[in-house]
């Protein structure tokens, strides 16, 4: 209990810094599942340890001993002499991520209906929607039916086939409901914020994904990485202009570009096997120091009913 | 681009849904800027869909009320309905202004570009032509 607890809110340190490479180096589609699944595993684990501690802290107050029968003069001496105080911050913890998810999960939901009210009368038989506006955007709206969202600024700024490169690109995020699979490692960064940067392997692993399906689908590489150099800077171009980013280093755009105009890797495998391995392990770790933590505080609550003589 | 699918991967096309074909000619007269027939629309797609193929998408799109249609010689020439006064475009342009919207559909083609991106993305189109 005692560090084992702590142990899966820790962990996606050893994590974090693989998870670019994942995303980078990995098959797209292992990427986005090997790195949510671990998100959402990690995430869990860090929610469970920080629901032991709460429980420890709960068990050693009074009217909650004497509903369990325990002694909480046993539990105490057990129990690290902070617990009471820990248990407290992990509580506030535990509140502060319920709201802030639902807060999420809430604008989530409304902004979907926004977008739904907002094309009412458009087309609702017709997959895709293009908007009449100058102002270049592109995207996928889940639901049902899902759309895909162009507007005529985007299209003019690309060729026939790159505008085919787009629509598969988006479908693509359709097909694969990525809106799910980034709202989870999104939700599980707000559990853990060390898991961040698993959600932002996570989101480019999805544009990952959906730029080789546009690829096979078309059936042009080259054809697709100038769908996403062009749509790129014409966005950049529109006004209002989207906020420059601070860091120097290449962006995700480019990354993109570069992975679809470059061979596909059969090499590097070491780096892939090593991150892999990073994140089984991790995982590994992680769940059996929950479960260690677990049926280690079971256990000091059973010692401590035995003291009671029950 | 001009550039027309070679043939051979006529095997993908069996496997491409209505929807998408529908998808990429609305695409492509959204841009066209002018009335098309089923002959234009063919011979600018970049895909080589049979002639009958095009007329049924175009009529289909038609029903929808997705495109208008006026006779042109023998044939008809096709352009997308807009609503006039394009409040839907209005409409989904103040939902897309506000941030948590448009973190939501997530799924934006394309995220923010640095300067040093967009001297990367410059070259490389350069480059590629």
């Amino acid at each position: 209990m005692r560090i084992a607890v702590y142990l899966p809110l820790i962990l996606p340190l050893l994590m974090a810094p693989f998870a670019p490479v994942m995303a980078q180096r990995l098959p797209p589609r292992a990427a986005v599942w090997l790195l949510t699944v671990a998100a959402v595993v990690l995430a869990l684990c860090s929610a469970v340890a920080v629901g032991l501690v709460v429980l420890a802290g709960a068990a050693q107050v009074p009217v909650v001993a004497r509903l369990g029968h325990w002694s909480i003069g046993e539990l105490r001496h057990a129990l690290d002499p902070g617990a009471s105080f820990i248990a407290v911050l992990g509580l506030l913890v535990i509140v502060a991520a319920v709201v802030a998810v639902g807060r999420v999960v809430l604008r989530y939901v409304k902004a979907l209906a926004r977008n739904r009210t907002a094309l009412r009368g458009v087309a609702d038989d017709c997959e895709l929607v293009v908007l009449p506006d100058d102002v270049p955007v592109a995207y996928a709206l889940p639901g049902r039916p899902a759309h895909v969202i162009v507007s005529t600024g985007m299209l003019s700024a690309l060729g026939p086939r790159e505008q085919r490169a787009l629509l598969a690109h988006e479908r693509a995020h359709l097909a694969g409901r990525h809106h799910l699979v980034t709202t989870a490692a999104r939700i599980a960064a707000m559990v853990n914020p060390l898991l961040r940067p698993l959600h932002t392997a996570v989101a480019y692993a999805v544009e990952r994904r959906a730029d080789e399906a546009a690829a096979r689908e078309i059936g042009d590489r080259g054809a697709t990485a100038r769908a996403i150099a062009k749509a790129a800077l014409a966005a950049r171009n529109a006004p209002p202009a989207p906020a420059p980013l601070l860091g120097v280093t290449t962006g995700p755009v480019p990354r993109r570009i570069m992975a679809l105009m470059s061979p596909v890797s059969g090499g590097a495998g070491r780096v892939r096997g090593l991150a892999a391995l990073a994140a089984v392990g991790t995982l590994v770790i992680s769940a059996a120091a929950t479960l260690e933590a677990t049926t280690d505080l079971h256990t000091l609550i059973e010692l401590a009913q035995a003291a009671t003589g029950h | 681009m001009g550039v027309y699918t070679v043939a051979g991967n006529g095997g993908d096309r069996a496997r491409r849904g209505p929807g998408e074909l529908e998808a990429e000619i609305l695409a492509l007269l959204w841009t066209a800027g002018e009335p098309l027939t089923a002959v234009d629309v063919q011979r600018r797609l970049d895909s080589d869909l049979a002639y009958t193929t095009v007329v049924t998408i175009l009529s289909r799109l038609h029903d929808k009320q997705v495109l208008d249609r006026a006779r042109s010689g023998r044939a008809y020439a096709y352009e997308p309905v807009t609503d006039e006064p394009g409040l839907a475009a209005r409409r989904m342009r103040q939902v897309l202004d506000s941030e948590d919207d448009r973190d939501a559909v997530l799924a934006q083609f394309v995220s923010n570009l640095s300067n040093a991106d967009e001297r990367v993305l410059r070259r490389l189109l350069e480059q590629g032509g």
